[in-house]
């Protein structure tokens, strides 16, 4: 101790700030020059007084100041104290040794006493006038690391040892200070980290970097893990020598689980958006058929003689209607497995003739060439005709949408031992190749050309296409060439039998 | 379409549904109405573009239709000064955002699908018919 007051006595000495130094029962052990000048004392006027007839005020007063800022930590304390041509002082203790559940006896009071100007809110923040030159005050200082509750602040000697501890890292470590000065960072992390060294490396990269940043688990005095955001700096003395380090350290436990049901709000968000849009198409697919039946129905009843023709239109489009109802309440509903609109209607039917018929339609409503090539003759398989009439008329439709104007569309039936195939090509722009499975998702429409509007769709066709293969035992995939166009291949296994009808 | 030396507009229908421009051809040639009728916005544009549509009093058109279509084609009309006195007619089974819809000088009139027939036929008439008046003031 005794080795330790001499290099106390060096520093204050030559220390700008008026110090003393008193002993627990407030007696003045040490007194700078600084001091002396500031009271208009002698050093040996002031050595063995008591603090209170220095200050000049209550001794009980300051016997319960300091009391208090013992006992509750911060080892800190203000008194407003008068001096012989000041109106006002300011006392700041702080304590001085570490021994918080020893005797008095071991303890000695480190006593800023300044003169009123230097608390005037009107002056320089930190504090002393301005010939010293603005400096962080180590009193202020303290107050503001200590006071600090939410984060973490404490300081490592090179070793890393904890030196110094705050009320932000008790609170989030919940380990007293005299619980953990001298012994190292370690017992902060988990043991899975201090088996890969976490500690010591975060250190040595502090001291190559300059600072630090990580955020990982920690474990708290009683166990428990958290999520810490932390922030090591490496402290330098004069010639570049590793003096410590200042650990800053925040806990965000709450923050990244705050960040995760985020994160899954605006996935669901985002869920609910695509469902909304293919809900927004299907409504105007909705209305397209309707306008037209609507206005048949009209027309005829403006004009019955007209009715053949059109009646055939309302029958087309309420068709249609029938058709999309299926495939929303499909890829809305039942998504699993696909359920025939009417029980039984799988039969033995000629693929080939399906084709063609979907092909004339096609034609006939639209202004795209299509050359139909392969069989002609029948290609038996069992299926439900109506389901891969629309997965033909899906797979046209499309074509159409993205085929390049004026060129034809291609569509091929084939045999090939004991698969039919129907291979529907066009001349369009194509499909990237990380973008060939995503088109056999609902909702996915792609842009025919770059920037552009994705075609009209519900974004079902393929998606509800694929799913009636896949219950018929068949498959759909498509190969796309950017730039050169595409092709929908379907296959489905060939009837046991050529044998016609149910 | 001169008949007696008196010029008379056309109609051009525009709509990716066949039978929609069915119905729609229908019923305006029943009004008395000269009808154009396409299924592809673009072939519509080429055909503007050409001499025979030097007539053209009226559009009627589906605003969203393949490449969007119905939008370029308004715009497209909107820019062109041979056809300045074209009314558009707008068809939409859907009002998605702002963006995809037109500033309203663009068009003259806005029918929501699925449309009355009652309603829309007289219009697109009324729109004929102030063209062919037009047109004869012009002539005099």
């Amino acid at each position: 101790m005794d080795h330790s007051r001499d290099i106390l006595r060096g520093i204050l000495h030559d220390n700008p700030e008026a110090v003393a130094v008193a002993d627990q029962y407030h007696r003045i052990v040490e007194a700078n020059p600084t001091l002396c000048a500031l009271l208009n004392r002698t050093e040996a006027d002031l050595l063995g007084a008591s603090l209170a007839s220095v200050l000049d005020t209550q001794g009980a007063a300051i016997a319960g100041a300091f009391r208090d800022a013992l006992e509750d930590g911060r080892g800190t304390c203000r008194l407003p104290a008068l001096a012989a041509d000041h109106d006002y002082l300011t006392v700041l203790a702080l304590r001085l040794g570490d021994d918080r559940n020893g005797p008095p006896a071991s303890h000695f009071l480190f006593v800023y006493v300044r003169p009123r100007s230097d608390t005037d809110p009107a002056s320089d923040e930190w504090g002393g006038d301005s010939s010293r030159g603005p400096r962080v005050h180590p009193d202020r200082f303290r107050e503001l690391v200590d006071g600090v509750c939410e984060f973490g602040i404490y300081l490592l000697d090179p070793a890393g040892r904890v030196m110094t501890w705050n009320r932000g890292a008790e609170r989030i470590l919940q380990y007293r200070e005299d619980e953990v000065v001298g012994h190292p960072i370690d017992r902060f992390y988990t043991p899975q980290d201090r088996t890969a060294d976490r500690p010591r490396r975060a250190l040595v990269w502090a001291a190559a970097h300059g600072t630090f940043n990580d955020e990982g688990w920690r474990v708290r005095r009683d166990g428990s893990w958290f999520r810490a955001d932390v922030t090591i700096t490496a402290l330098r003395g004069p010639g570049g020598r590793i003096t410590g380090f200042a650990k800053i350290q925040r806990d965000v436990t709450e923050h990244r689980a705050a960040e995760r049901a985020l994160q899954r709000e605006q996935l669901a968000e985002e869920r609910q958006r695509t469902m909304w849009q293919v809900l927004q198409v299907a409504v105007h697919e909705i209305r397209n058929p309707m306008t037209a039946a609507l206005g048949a129905v009209r027309l005829i009843r403006d004009d019955p003689d007209d009715a053949a023709s059109l009646l055939g239109v309302v029958e087309e489009e309420v068709t249609r209607l029938n058709r999309l109802l299926e495939r929303f309440v499909y890829a809305v509903g039942t998504r699993d497995a696909w359920q025939p609109a009417t029980p039984g209607t799988v039969v033995d039917t000629d693929l080939a003739a399906l084709v063609q018929a979907s092909v004339r339609m096609f034609e006939a409503v639209g202004s795209e060439t299509v050359r139909l090539l392969g069989e002609r003759s029948a290609v038996r398989v069992r299926v439900d005709p109506d389901a891969i009439r629309q997965v033909l008329d899906n797979v046209l439709t499309n074509a159409r949408k993205y085929a390049a104007p004026g060129t034809p569309i291609e569509v091929r039936v084939e045999r090939a031992g004991d698969v039919a195939r129907v291979t529907v090509r066009d001349q369009g722009c194509g499909v990237p190749r990380d973008q060939l499975e995503a088109v056999f998702e609902p909702g996915v429409r792609l842009t025919a050309h770059a920037g552009t509007q994705p075609p009209q769709g519900s974004g079902l066709g393929l998606y509800v296409s694929r799913k009636i293969l896949e219950t018929h035992g068949g498959r759909i995939w498509m190969d796309s060439e950017v730039g050169v166009g595409s092709a929908v291949r379907i296959e489905l296994p060939v009837g046991a039998s050529d044998r016609p009808g149910p | 379409m001169r008949r007696r030396g008196v010029r008379v507009a056309k109609v051009v229908v525009v709509d990716d549904e066949p039978n929609i421009v069915l119905v729609l051809e229908m019923a305006l040639r029943r009004a008395g109405l000269d009808v154009v009728p396409f299924t592809d916005p673009d072939a519509a544009m080429a055909w503007l573009d050409g001499d025979a549509s030097q007539d053209v009093g009226v559009v009627l058109l589906d605003l969203f239709m393949p490449r969007a279509g119905g939008r370029r084609l308004a715009l497209a009309l909107a820019g062109d000064p041979r056809h300045e006195g074209v009314a558009v007619v707008l068809m939409t089974g859907a009002i998605r955002k702002e963006f995809d819809m037109l500033p309203a000088a663009c068009y003259q009139a806005l029918f929501a699908k699925p449309f009355d027939l009652r309603e829309v036929v007289p219009a697109v008439k009324a729109f004929a018919q102030a063209w062919d008046a037009r047109a004869a003031v012009a002539a005099t």
